[in-house]
């Protein structure tokens, strides 16, 4: 929602329209006020910055923002959302990480169990024959492929939605931190480390 | 919170005697390191009001950009942990301990959307009172309320933390360090009623370094304690037989004569006939009783003594062998057969050079100790020193964090698990 005030305005009009900007409107995320510099000098910014209101103020060249507004409920909401929304998403690509890792684990069972190359069966007996194994294995495979294609999916709307959250509060001189350790990426004195199993039965009440 | 979550962000830290290591476990193999120190600079001084803000105290890699007066270093530049024991009204200390916590918590800040503050595992020497485990616990919650930068913390003591990151569940742990020298059997658990703790540690072979310095004509600059501890890597011994070592080095003296150059200077130093010394600074730390160090003592050389800390008695003349003996034999009976299976040295003092042109007379570490308890009658033993030491203990931090369970909560009679700061 725009409205354009002239220069020569009454000030008492700038004041009235600035202090009411997006007045009965619900649906916006931030109000801001755009006016010359000579023109500032009649505002008060107290009276905008209680009523969340933002204050942009521009001169020749230079356009300067000198009080931040505040984002509505209905933004700080929707970011809230957003979150919870990422939540979700993790949770459910979570599980189907495990399902995929189960039917992985089922097909190298399957291949184990089919014989590498089966003998024809005899001509006589035709009718009516068992789904071989060897189809079973295919239709598997489809499966798995569709598995992966809605994983693939998943991953990059979770990834949008990431992008999209707003940016965390500055951290004094963050270093980057990496993806999680997974197992292989574990360093040399995890892995095979007979303690990681001693110090996972702690408080379960069943050593010492 | 889920174990995920926890192995992600967990963070170890360990207070050793002259460094302190941190980082969390995406740092990998190798953690940061810094001196464990912090620096008092005098607040009314006109370099410090230039500079503009005047902090109280300055830790980690800052350090030399505020040091003033070498006569004040002594005064104002703090070792915390020197002992591997902060008196309990140690304010200074206590301050430095903080400081250096915050330092490295902070450079590790994670701005990821899901992080709530780390798992952090922090490592003291096994003698440290109860009152240690509390203010630390404590200085972790005041950081937490500054920062929300840890969740949860725990305490783990460093022989446990070297045992873990040598995939070693039972065996006895040797850590000498700086000040003192813990004997630690583990089983699982660490065997805290069997700990003995030795009040000698490379300190005490600086000591000797110094006196033999002196006696070598070096006086002035026996007087550089630094300069001292690298004559002392540089030249120092593990003597075989000490008696024997003696009477070859004094019949060969060319070939163990002990000369040192100073790196970047015009210094050196030439033990030249006194060079048969260099054995006694060895044999010292793994035992100190032999006839030829009372002529030290004699001349005012202090003698390691037995001294009660908290309620640790700490040995001063116990030799090695004997200390692990004592040790292993407050073990139940079927367990000692097991621990002397893997004993583990950990520690810089345990560092010493061999060379191969000398190894007729002089050992290693581990073949010192594996003598030592032949003597005591103890055959059939396995000694082994703990690879890159340094870092070992930081390495424990993190394998406990990564797989102590997130609800497994702290039990003062245990001396194990986890104290959360908050839930959410």
């Amino acid at each position: 929602m725009v409205e354009v005030l002239g220069f020569d305005d009454d000030p008492r009009r700038i004041i009235g329209v600035s202090l009411s900007v997006g007045e009965g409107c619900t649906d916006f995320v931030y109000r801001y006020v755009a006016i010359p510099r000579v023109t500032a000098t009649w505002i008060d910014s107290s009276d905008l910055e209680r009523r969340g209101i933002g204050l942009v103020v521009y001169a020749e060249n230079r356009v300067e923002e000198v009080l931040p507004a505040t984002p509505s409920r209905r933004a700080i909401r929707v970011e809230s959302d957003l979150a919870d929304r990422v939540e979700q998403l993790e949770e459910r690509l979570n599980r189907v990480e495990e399902a995929l890792q189960g039917a992985l684990a089922k097909m190298e069972e399957l291949a184990k169990e089919v014989p590498r190359e089966a003998p024809p069966p005899p001509p006589q007996q035709a009718p009516p024959q068992p789904t071989p194994p060897m189809d079973w294995a295919i239709r598997m495979e489809r499966a798995l492929g569709e598995v992966l294609e809605s994983l693939r999916k998943l991953s990059s709307r979770v990834d949008a939605l990431a992008s999209a959250q707003p940016p965390p509060p500055p951290t004094q001189r963050a270093e980057e931190v990496k993806a999680p350790p997974s197992t292989s990426d574990l360093p040399s004195f995890l892995r095979d480390n007979p303690w990681v199993e001693i110090l996972s039965k702690r408080g379960r009440g069943d050593e010492r | 919170m889920s174990e995920e979550y926890k192995r992600k962000y967990t963070f170890g830290e360990d207070y050793g005697t002259s460094d302190y290591k941190y980082g969390p476990i995406t740092k990998g193999e190798v953690p940061k390191v810094v001196e464990n120190r912090g620096y008092f600079p005098d607040k009314s001084a006109l370099m410090q009001r230039v500079m503009g803000e005047a902090k109280d105290v300055v830790v980690g890699r800052d350090i030399p950009l505020y040091l003033e007066a070498r006569e004040d270093l002594s005064t104002r530049l703090v070792y915390p942990m020197r002992n591997g024991i902060v008196e309990k009204d140690d304010e200074r200390s206590w301050r430095v301990v903080k400081e250096l916590t915050l330092y490295g918590l902070r450079e590790f800040a994670v701005s990821a959307y899901d992080f709530n503050g780390f798992f952090v595992v922090a490592s003291l020497s096994a003698i440290a009172p109860r009152y240690m485990y509390e203010k630390i616990f404590d200085i972790h919650r005041e950081i937490d309320e500054e920062t929300r930068l840890v969740r949860a913390v725990t305490i783990i003591p460093q022989p446990l933390a070297v045992a873990i990151a040598h995939k070693i569940p039972t065996c006895v742990v040797l850590e000498s360090g700086h000040g003192n020298t813990q004997v630690c059997p583990i089983s699982r658990y660490p065997i805290r009623n069997a700990i003995v703790a030795l009040n000698r540690g490379g300190s005490d072979a600086n000591t000797l370094m110094a006196e033999i310095l002196k006696d070598a004509g070096y006086g002035d600059l026996a007087q550089e304690e630094a300069l001292v501890r690298r004559v002392k890597e540089a030249v120092g011994l593990v003597p075989r037989d000490l008696d024997r070592a003696i009477e070859v080095a004094k019949s060969e003296p060319h070939r163990f004569r002990a000369k040192y150059r100073v790196p970047g200077t015009r210094i050196e130093i030439d033990l030249a006939e006194y060079s048969w010394a260099r054995f006694l600074v060895g044999e010292y730390v793994f035992n100190p009783n032999h006839e030829i160090f009372q002529s030290f003592f004699v001349r005012g050389m202090p003698r390691p003594r037995d001294v009660k800390i908290g309620d640790v008695y700490f040995h001063g003349m116990l030799d090695f062998g004997e200390a692990i003996v004592s040790s292993v034999e407050r073990c139940p009976i079927e367990l000692q057969p097991h621990l002397y299976q893997h004993v583990l040295l950990s520690g810089g003092n345990f560092q010493w050079s061999l060379p191969p042109q000398l190894s007729d007379v002089a050992v290693d570490s581990a073949t010192k100790i594996k003598m030592l308890l032949r003597e005591k009658g103890i055959e059939n033993v396995k000694v082994e020193m703990a690879k890159e030491p340094r870092y070992s203990v930081w390495r424990g931090c993190i394998v406990y964090g990564y797989a102590a369970p997130a609800n497994y909560e702290w039990n003062w009679e245990r001396m194990e698990g986890w104290v959360h700061f908050r839930k959410k």
